[in-house]
């Protein structure tokens, strides 16, 4: 029976190398790290700070079809800050993250909380949420399309036309409804995603917290908004940030499926940028505007960022 | 207002309370009582089921088999909220979005404890709390801007600022460094014995518990080893096991043959042979030659400095030495087994050295080699010897 503990023997050091290499490694330690970001700087650079600039070149610009003319300064700024087309298009951009955002982080939310629950059939439903999400955007447009086409649309003729909310006409071709449209067409796509995300989050939440709440006496209730909201802020606020973003630049979805109309009723800053490029080729306004846009992004996601830092401890 | 379904758990009972995980038994049959006052020190090795055991009195843990009794009452089924027991974790448990302030003010604002302190109270308290522990320049932080050590205290203000029914403190200091430790060992044993109500010391340092509680429990594989008050543990290990946990340095055990020559008892291991004296024999169940562990504490143990050689005994080899200013612990060589001295002498040892044993006047503990048990008669040498 080994009671104690035993005597045990120092080993034997092996003779150490001299360390002639040191200064190759030192040399090594200075250029290695920039060698494993070089991929991504170089694909960033290439791909997106040289277009970047040469598209705050040319708003500078005159532009005939794809050739540079003339630098005529601030021009293209004030042609297309004075055009009403493109405050409509900056207001569409503006209302439909307004709306979808928010219904979309609402109903993800519940939607994880619900998941949480230990429900029967999550491992089913788990995966199926990945599907709206993974689907082309165009095949998402499609199946819309044919859903809410009028009177031979599935969900049109059963719920829009017997309610007598639209009758003929497909939804995507009604000046009212045409946006909203869009914006359901949107949260259908995105809300498991959302879901999905908040539920990763819960899951990793720590356990420790919620014992200790448990027998410091706060209920159910309590716990939800006092432990679980606060501490999903950080992930609120990054999933946030990226929706925000992306549905601010949504294209693929009112591309397909209203093209911007009916008139310009759901054109948005995205897809008046394309329709300047390739439709009435005014390339140089197109840049300005692509330059205002990224400056609205720039200042909004740096104010987002600072409050997020400061006042929700996010990232 | 304290509400009608609250318990008030003066007196606590365990009643052969077990708690399986998959098929590790974390605890088996645990009997165990806390009364109102009254500092409970459990101590055990990490894995021991001490942190389950005051879960389960908690309520965030309930048991396979066994009953909780406060007071009479059955509350083994009764919700966590509703028992008003000030547990302490381990793991700290702090809120990570919440400051210092708030995470102790946490249990004070909870619906469950009635809301019958105002602003003005929560601020009083906890200020009092955060200065004795040293933290009261980290009020405004997030635990994320905390030490180890200053988490543990924000845990440990987080259970005392509470008026519970019982106090659970799971190792309330033993992140902490050795001064605020020793500071505090003291000031918690007066708050928590001028409360009338039970607090449950956890800590893996035996010397800590013994140090602190009123008794002593010992806890290994989530079976309770020994019970008792702190000096009878510390004095009279019910077996190797507690044995080898108690003490600091921890009782030396050497396994060996009990012999008898010339009508004395003597032990005799490969590398030792020890005389065993009448009294020792006497408060002792001996009988016959058989297996044996023999229990020595470093403190009986005399050193000679001639290196000279005992009747019975040779030399030993230095093999560490750790000078601690009062004392010193000498480790020397015994064949495959080390032996700690724990010394006063102030001279300096080389590892190497040889020095001489003095085990003439050493209080043995004799254990059954088989069992592990201590074969130490309860109650002393009174009972004679049948």
């Amino acid at each position: 029976m080994a009671l104690n503990n035993k005597a045990i023997e120092p080993l034997q050091q092996p003779a150490g190398r001299k360390s002639t290499t040191r200064s190759k490694a030192e040399r090594r330690d200075l250029w290695y790290p920039y060698l494993l970001i070089a991929p991504t700087m170089v694909t960033l650079v290439v791909v997106g700070l040289v277009p970047f600039i040469f598209a705050v070149f040319i708003s500078f610009h005159e532009m005939t079809y794809l050739n540079i003319g003339e630098f005529v300064g601030v021009d293209n700024y004030a042609t297309l800050l004075g055009d009403p087309r493109f405050w409509n298009s900056l207001w569409v951009s503006f209302v439909f993250v307004l709306i979808a955002v928010p219904i979309e982080f609402a109903l993800g939310l519940t939607g994880a909380l619900f998941l949480s629950q230990h429900i029967k059939l999550r491992a089913f439903i788990i995966p199926a949420l990945f599907i709206p999400t993974m689907m082309a955007p165009i095949v998402v447009a499609l199946v819309w399309k044919v859903m809410l086409a009028g009177s031979w649309g599935f969900l049109s003729y059963n719920i829009l036309e017997r309610y007598g909310i639209l009758s003929e006409t497909s939804a995507f071709a009604s000046p009212e409804l045409a946006l909203y449209a869009l914006i359901f067409v949107d949260i259908w796509q995105w809300t498991p995603f959302m879901t999905l995300a908040f539920f990763a989050g819960i899951q990793s939440l720590p356990v420790n917290p919620y014992r200790a709440a448990v027998v410091d006496g706060a209920n159910a209730v309590q716990r939800f908004f006092r432990l679980t909201l606060p501490m999903l802020i950080p992930l609120f606020a990054v999933v946030g940030l990226l929706r925000m973003i992306d549905a601010f630049k949504v294209f693929d979805t009112i591309f397909l499926l209203t093209g911007g109309g009916p008139g310009t009723n759901t054109e948005s800053i995205s897809v008046l940028g394309y329709k300047q490029v390739f439709e009435f080729w005014e390339i140089g306004r197109a840049s300005a505007l692509a330059v205002v846009v990224w400056v609205l992004f720039f200042i909004f996601c740096n104010v987002f960022y600072q409050i997020a830092q400061k006042k929700l401890k996010a990232f | 207002m304290r509400r009608v379904q609250d318990v008030a758990m003066s007196r606590i009972l365990l009643r052969d309370v077990s708690k399986r995980f998959g098929k590790v038994a974390a605890l088996e049959g645990i009997e165990l009582e806390l009364a109102p006052g009254e500092i409970v020190g459990l101590t055990g090795p990490s894995g021991a089921g001490k942190s389950t055991l005051c879960r389960i009195i908690a309520g965030i843990e309930r048991p396979d088999a066994g009953r909780v009794v406060a007071d009479e009452r059955d509350i083994t089924d009764l919700p966590a909220p509703q028992r008003r027991a000030a547990l302490m974790f381990e793991s700290f448990a702090l809120y990570p979005h919440l400051t210092v302030f708030d995470n102790i003010a946490f249990p004070l604002r909870a619906p469950a404890r009635g809301n019958h302190y105002n602003a003005q109270a929560i601020a009083r308290r906890i200020e009092e709390l955060t200065e004795l522990v040293e933290i009261a320049h980290l009020i405004g932080r997030y635990p994320n801007e905390l030490s180890g050590g200053q988490k543990q205290r924000v845990a440990l203000c987080r259970a005392l600022v509470q008026e519970p029914s019982i106090y659970l403190l799971d190792e309330p200091i033993s992140h902490l460094d050795a001064q605020l430790r020793q500071k505090l060992r003291g000031e918690l044993r007066r708050r928590l014995t001028a409360l009338d109500v039970p607090s449950l010391w956890v800590s893996p340092d035996a010397m800590e518990v013994v140090s602190v509680a009123d008794r002593v429990v010992v806890i290994i594989g989530g079976v309770i080893q020994q019970s008792g008050e702190p000096m009878s543990v510390y004095h009279a290990p019910a077996n190797v096991q507690v044995a080898r946990l108690i003490g600091d340095p921890a009782m030396n055990l050497m396994a060996g043959r009990l012999e008898e020559s010339d009508g004395r008892l003597v032990f005799r291991a490969p590398a030792l042979t020890v005389v065993i004296a009448p009294a020792v024999a006497a408060t002792h169940d001996l009988s016959g030659e058989r297996s044996i562990t023999l229990g020595i504490r470093p403190t009986d143990i005399g050193v000679d400095d001639g290196g000279g050689a005992s009747a019975e005994n040779g030399a030993f080899e230095v093999y560490t030495f750790e000078p601690f200013g009062k004392y010193q612990i000498i480790t020397v060589r015994a064949g495959d087994d080390l032996i700690k001295v724990k010394t006063r002498r102030t001279r300096t040892y080389v590892p190497g050295e040889q020095i001489g044993l003095d085990l003439s006047r050493a209080a043995f503990t004799v254990f059954d080699s088989e069992s592990g048990n201590s074969l130490k008669r309860v109650g002393g040498p009174a009972r004679s010897i049948g």
